[in-house]
């Protein structure tokens, strides 16, 4: 009885594990089938129906790993006793016939009977299933995102895709028409391949072909499409019922096309073409003007990226070097094959090192630098100018901007080039003196550096700061002395003042920041120089005395001369004052008119808004608004969408019996955007000619005796 | 005293028959005699002339109580009647329907004041109360608007204005919407609880007979209809004299021929050598410049220096077309006028580093001029500032001289509006200036349309100006109406209809047409209502004088003729009996 009972108990727990089991197994599934869905989904598009096949077959799959149903006694025996070690490995006694047991089976039969008893019915699978709900939610999570993200690649998708139909406006088609198609052969140089679409309204790239493939309910003898109400097309047909009709046409601008099966109008449909941009270009590095100086690599970093519509067919890198100076400039051409590759690619980045020195460029030169692309269609473009120019050390040392021009600062700031050639003197004497003497001379010339440093500190109101420090070792207890009892010196320490010393200088900001610059490089060569590392000050110095150029030449202004040729002056007629072969010049024009189709919109407004008060409209009325129709659609290029809309609209004011105010309002507000804003006039008031009274009022104050 | 002569006849045949009855030898009743000669006379002279005498009786009053349309019907009042049969389930019960108001009056002459109740009363009923003491009370008025006006014709590129008041009884603001094909173009706000005076503005782009819409989100969610007509501008021909080339002229005469308009323009080179230049003109000999070649320009413009090169004959051609009509726009460049400028010179103007211009009606700011302008206008006489600075400096002004107008400028550089691209200042400068100046062309009739806001079965005055001698030939809907003549302007008629129909309705007045905007009933209700107020407001208080008058003064009345007859008889009776018995005796 025992040995049965203990059997039960084991079957209801192998019954209670198997359906933990299948439960996850289905959750499992669900979670693997979304996931998959969610995987696929993303890169090709599929409809929700489809998550019931993937949830199905990973369950399958699930199973047919794990065949639950295949599950022997024996083996959640097994499973029991690893999960209760109270079993002692004899669970499985319990599943052999009891008299077939030893003795000693028979107690441990007994014993693992009890233990069996003891284990809860649905202890086991809970916290599997729980794992199994987590990856279902993180399933469900990730489908969600997964959605999100299809929509926002496919939103992106739709606004880069070249062809495709305008959805917002699905235009309905004559009764006529059985079935249609759109065959779209974008040009060669997208790359893209011809598209079939079954909308009216559709957006192309330009020179695309647009074939219409048409199937009527019945014969007809004459099928055409009016593009932008001006050119006619005829279809082809194609069987000798002439149900089937064919034409094709190439568009180069956006376009209204309308179709006429027999003598029925279809609406107006709309062509959108989208015009292939030339090649665009973002640069990131280097900068509009980059300057090398002493010292620095003669090298370039070029980063850049290109963009193209449809492709870039070929890009360059041109660069004109400039050297040579006053009249003798000469300039050079060079074309530098880019290293990566192009190969009609829609990106291109760029990331390239210039070697100026074997472009042949010296100190003194510019370098100007430009990227220059082709796309697919044939279109050139350039990108900006970037200029890179080499300082020139010899001009910096010459002294022939010091004979001309007008000297803002005093003589003994020159000093800057002496300190520079006892900097190179050191350098070249180097081998020849000891470390001591060479450490000695370059702290030297750091004093000479210092000293300059102080006179230019000067003009920046920066004395007080640097002669303070000095002074205040030698002359601390004096100073200590004066400020007490100083009230000026109190009155200094504890207010605040106004105005800064550094802002009371005769310098512009500009000049200042320079000024400020010049320091900041001595201060580095300074301390080079007090480093004994005379080479590496040698930059900075160069550095200083460059912008200590500049500041020189800030005030210059160079005005290129011109020439004038004049005609030899006849000396016999001089003085003469012989006029009679003079003729009096005369001019006469008059203005091209653009403004007439400008008047009929506005007077067309104006009928619309008599219309909607319920004039009706008449046969010059109606003229009138066929004139406004064919300007509206002469505007081509500016229009988009709204304009379609508008003149639907103003075609269905004529058919419609009723007053549709709506479209009429649709109409004038198409009509103010191509208006625009009117702007004041000459004109002239108008009031009563002769108005006999006032006249002789008039005459009568003009004759009366003052 | 016109009837002296009577008096003087009866004094004088009073001293014959009294000097005779003196004389007379019988001395029997002869005071009697005297006196009934005397009485005798005065009755005939007074059966002649009307004899009057002041009466001090005072009339018991009377009330009558009238009830129109948002009146609270007073219970308590005794005669109470109403005249809109639209009101008869309003007041049906307890008030009487009276068709005609002159009727009832005539027929109640114990009638002798007038109380009004509600909206009030329409203005020809209000006249039938002359002479009745009225008083006037309104029932509480309601949000709406209270004024509306626009001017009806406008020209394009003109800025269309429109002004109103808005009652706001409401516990929210009230935003007021302008709106042209079902978008706003403007709009204003009312605070809640306050009644404010708003205004709308925008540019007409339509050319013709066109409609705004004024939205008022309220308790009546207004929706009115705003009627215009926008007529296109008239085109200036124009010619400018040059001394010597500037930019100022350049700039100019580009302009005004890249708006269509006729332009000539001289120059002088040398002697008798002149640059001409004709833009969308047929061209002409300019060489000289006399009246005949003036008459073809509504604007003539040049400065002083052109002005120089000017010879004599030519300078009187100027100031005779000046006289007929021609406008000019002059720059003087000295500090004294002369000949045909004598009022215009420059001074010494207070300058900033920026010259900032504002138009004189408005000041209506135009966009700053990078000049430090050196000189402003100095005028005298009477004028019309056009521009002026924030100094009350006057940089353009416009004055009359005869039927013509001279516009003077200080500013010779606004092309440099142009130039830092603020093309709309330009604009506006010039076109005002222009304006101003531009000789008036002629329309031949003058039009007025009365009321402003017309409803459609109600009664419309329309004015006329005519400048042709003869009855106006006025027709609406093919049928002739009757024109009434001005009594004492010739040229000026009226012309009353009751149009039939709302929407744009053609009147034709000697084969020109003119569009007038029947509004639908019940448009525009709460400004009509408030003007109704208005009007019985001031009938209360033209009445209210009238009567205090009246009691004060006791009424002037004659003495029947009848009595004088029979004292004239019985004096005669008394004599001629006497006569006989002193003769008999």
């Amino acid at each position: 009885m025992a040995h049965n009972e203990a059997l039960n108990k084991f079957r209801t727990l192998k019954q209670n594990y198997l359906l933990g089991q299948f439960l996850r197994l289905i959750l499992l599934g669900m979670a693997l089938g979304l996931l998959l869905y969610a995987l696929v989904n993303y890169f090709y598009s599929l409809q929700e129906s489809y998550i019931a096949l993937f949830v199905l077959s990973s369950i399958f799959i699930l199973y047919a790993v794990k065949p639950l149903l295949k599950l022997k006694d024996i083996d959640f025996a097994r499973y029991l006793d690893v999960q209760y070690p109270e079993l002692e490995e004899s669970c499985t006694l319990l599943l052999q016939d009891a008299n077939d047991l030893t003795l000693l089976q028979k107690l441990q039969h007994k014993r693992s009977s009890e233990v069996l008893e003891s284990i809860p019915h649905n202890q086991f699978h809970w916290r599997s299933i729980y794992l199994a709900i987590a990856y279902l939610i993180m399933a469900l999570c990730l489908g969600y995102a997964s959605q999100q993200w299809h929509s926002n690649k496919l939103h992106n998708n739709t606004t880069a895709a070249p062809v495709k139909a305008i959805k917002s406006s699905k235009a309905p088609s004559l009764a006529q028409i059985k079935i249609f198609y759109i065959d779209v052969i974008p040009p060669a140089y997208t790359g893209l391949n011809a598209v079939k679409l079954n909308n009216w309204n559709i957006e192309i790239p330009q020179e695309s072909m647009v074939r219409w493939e048409i199937e009527t309910t019945e014969g007809l003898d004459v099928v055409s499409l009016w593009i932008n109400e001006k050119q006619k097309l005829n279809f082809k047909a194609l069987n000798p019922a002439k149900t089937k009709w064919q034409a094709q046409h190439s568009f180069q601008q956006s376009a209204f096309y309308q179709l006429q099966l027999g003598t029925k109008h279809s609406e107006l449909y709309l062509i959108e073409v989208k015009p292939d941009r030339p090649v665009s270009f973002k640069i990131q590095r280097p900068k509009a003007h980059t300057q090398i100086d002493f010292g620095q690599v003669p090298q370039v970093v070029l980063e850049a990226q290109l963009e193209d519509d449809y492709g870039i067919k070929d890009a360059q890198l041109v660069a004109t070097l400039a050297s040579g100076k006053g009249e003798g400039v000469s300039f050079t051409e060079k074309k530098i094959a880019l290293k990566a590759a192009v190969n009609r690619q829609k990106n291109l980045k760029i990331g390239q090192n210039i070697d100026l020195k074997t472009l042949g460029m010296k100190p003194g030169d510019e370098l100007y630098l430009f990227i220059k692309a082709i796309d697919t269609r044939g279109q050139h473009s350039r990108s900006d100018v970037m200029a890179i120019s080499m300082v020139d050390t010899t001009e910096l040392m010459s002294l022939s901007s010091i004979s001309n021009g007008v000297n803002p600062l005093p003589t003994a700031f020159r000093s800057q080039r002496q300190i520079i050639i006892d900097i190179e003197k050191l350098l070249n004497e180097e081998k020849q003196i000891s470390s001591g003497n060479f450490t000695a001379r370059s702290n030297e010339t750091g004093y000479d550096q210092r000293l300059l440093r102080l006179r230019y500190g000067k003009f920046l109101g920066q004395e007080s700061a640097d002669e303070d420090q000095d002074a205040h070792g030698a002359d601390d207890h004096d100073e200590q002395a004066m400020v007490f009892g100083n009230t000026d010196a109190i009155e200094k320490a504890a207010g605040h003042q106004h105005d800064t010393a550094e802002d009371a200088t005769y310098f512009e900001p500009q000049t200042k920041m320079l000024l400020k610059a010049v320091l900041d490089e001595m201060w580095n060569s300074e301390l080079k120089l007090r480093l004994a590392q005379p080479r590496q000050a040698l930059p900075y110095a160069y550095k200083a005395l460059r912008l200590l150029k500049d500041l020189q030449q800030k005030d210059r202004a160079y005005v290129a001369k011109t020439t004038i040729r004049v005609p030899a002056l006849d000396l016999s007629k001089r003085f003469t004052g012989e006029q009679s072969k003079i003729a009096n010049p005369f001019f006469k024009e008059t203005y091209k008119s653009e403004n007439e189709n400008i008047e009929v919109l506005r007077i067309s407004l104006a009928l619309l808004d008599r219309y909607k008060m319920g004039e009706p409209l008449e046969s010059p009325d109606k003229q009138q608004l066929r004139n406004t129709e064919r300007i509206l659609i002469a505007q081509s290029g500016a229009w988009t969408k709204s304009y379609l809309e508008a003149l639907k609209s103003l075609r269905s004011l004529y058919t419609q019996k009723t007053i549709n105010i709506a479209a009429a309002e649709k109409v004038q507000q198409a009509l103010l955007n191509i208006l625009g804003d009117t702007k004041a006039a000459p004109g002239s008031r108008s009031k009563l000619k002769s108005n006999r009274l006032a006249e002789l009022y008039f005459e009568n104050l003009k004759n009366r005796p003052h | 005293m016109q009837h002296y002569w009577i008096y003087l006849t009866a004094l004088f045949l009073w001293v014959f028959l009294i000097v005779f009855e003196i004389k007379r030898s019988d001395k029997r009743f002869l005071i009697l005699r005297l006196l009934a000669n005397t009485a005798a006379l005065f009755a005939l002279v007074y059966m002649l002339l009307p004899l009057n005498y002041l009466s001090s009786e005072k009339h018991s009053r009377t009330e009558l109580h009238i009830l129109s349309s948002g009146a609270i019907n007073t219970e308590s009042a005794p005669k109470r009647i109403f005249i809109d049969p639209n009101l008869k389930t309003q007041f049906g019960q307890n008030a009487e329907w009276v068709n005609s108001l002159a009727y009832y009056l005539q027929q109640n002459p114990e009638i002798n004041k007038v109380h009004i109740h509600g909206d009030g009363l329409l203005p020809d009923q209000l006249a039938l109360l002359k002479g009745y003491e009225v008083s006037y009370s309104p029932s509480p008025e309601s949000s709406g608007l209270q004024s509306i006006y626009w001017k009806p014709k406008l020209e394009l590129g003109e800025e269309f204005t429109l002004q109103g008041r808005y009652r706001n009884r409401d516990k929210k603001a009230q935003l007021i919407k302008l709106k042209y094909a079902d978008k706003t173009v403007d709009s204003a706000g009312i605070d809640a609880g306050s009644t404010s005076i708003f205004q709308l503005q925008t540019k007409a782009e339509q050319l013709g007979r066109s409609q705004y819409t004024l939205e008022i989100n309220d308790k009546n969610n207004t929706k009115e209809i705003i009627a215009l007509e926008i007529t296109p501008k008239e085109k200036i021909q124009s010619l400018i004299l040059s001394g010597y080339p500037n930019f100022e002229f350049k700039f100019l005469k580009e302009w005004l021929y890249s708006q269509h308009q006729a332009v000539a323009f001289r120059s002088k080179i040398s002697k008798e050598k002149y640059n001409t230049e004709f833009l969308n003109l047929n061209s002409f000999n300019l060489n000289e410049i006399h009246a005949k070649s003036l008459q073809a320009f509504d604007v003539l413009i040049l400065d002083e220096s052109a002005y120089d090169l000017l010879s004599a004959a030519e300078r009187s051609a100027i100031s005779q077309a000046v006289n007929k009509g021609l406008g000019i726009i002059y720059y003087p460049q000295a500090e004294k006028g002369r000949d045909l400028f004598k009022a215009i010179a420059l001074r010494k103007a207070r300058a900033d580093k920026n010259l900032g211009l504002l138009s004189d009606p408005g000041s209506k700011a135009l966009n700053l001029l990078d000049i430090e302008a050196e000189s402003s206008l100095q005028l005298s006489g009477s004028y019309r500032t056009l521009f002026k600075d924030k100094y009350q400096q006057i940089w353009a002004a416009e004055s009359a001289v005869g039927k013509g107008k001279i516009v003077s400028t200080a500013l010779n550089e606004s092309y440099l509006w142009k130039l830092n691209g603020a093309e709309e200042s330009y604009y506006n400068y010039w076109s005002s200036l222009l304006h101003a100046a531009a000789a008036q062309t002629d329309s031949s009739a003058n039009w007025l349309f009365q009321p402003a806001l017309p409803l459609v079965n109600e009664k419309l005055n329309l004015q006329i100006t005519v400048d042709k001698a003869g009855i106006p030939q006025v027709y609406y809907k093919q049928q002739q109406l009757a024109a009434l003549q001005h009594m004492a302007f010739a040229d000026q008629w009226q012309v009353s209809f009751y149009p039939q129909q709302s929407g744009w309705q053609e009147v034709q007045l000697n084969k020109q047409k003119a569009y007038v905007y029947i509004y639908p009933q019940g448009a525009w209700s709460s400004v009509k209502t408030y003007d109704l107020r208005q009007l019985n407001q001031q009938a209360q208080h033209q009445n209210k004088e009238l009567n205090k008058q009246a009691s004060e003064q006791q009424l002037l009345k004659s003495v029947n003729k009848l009595y004088l007859f029979m004292l004239f008889i019985l004096c005669i009776s008394f004599l001629w009996f006497e006569n006989k018995k002193a003769q008999r005796a």
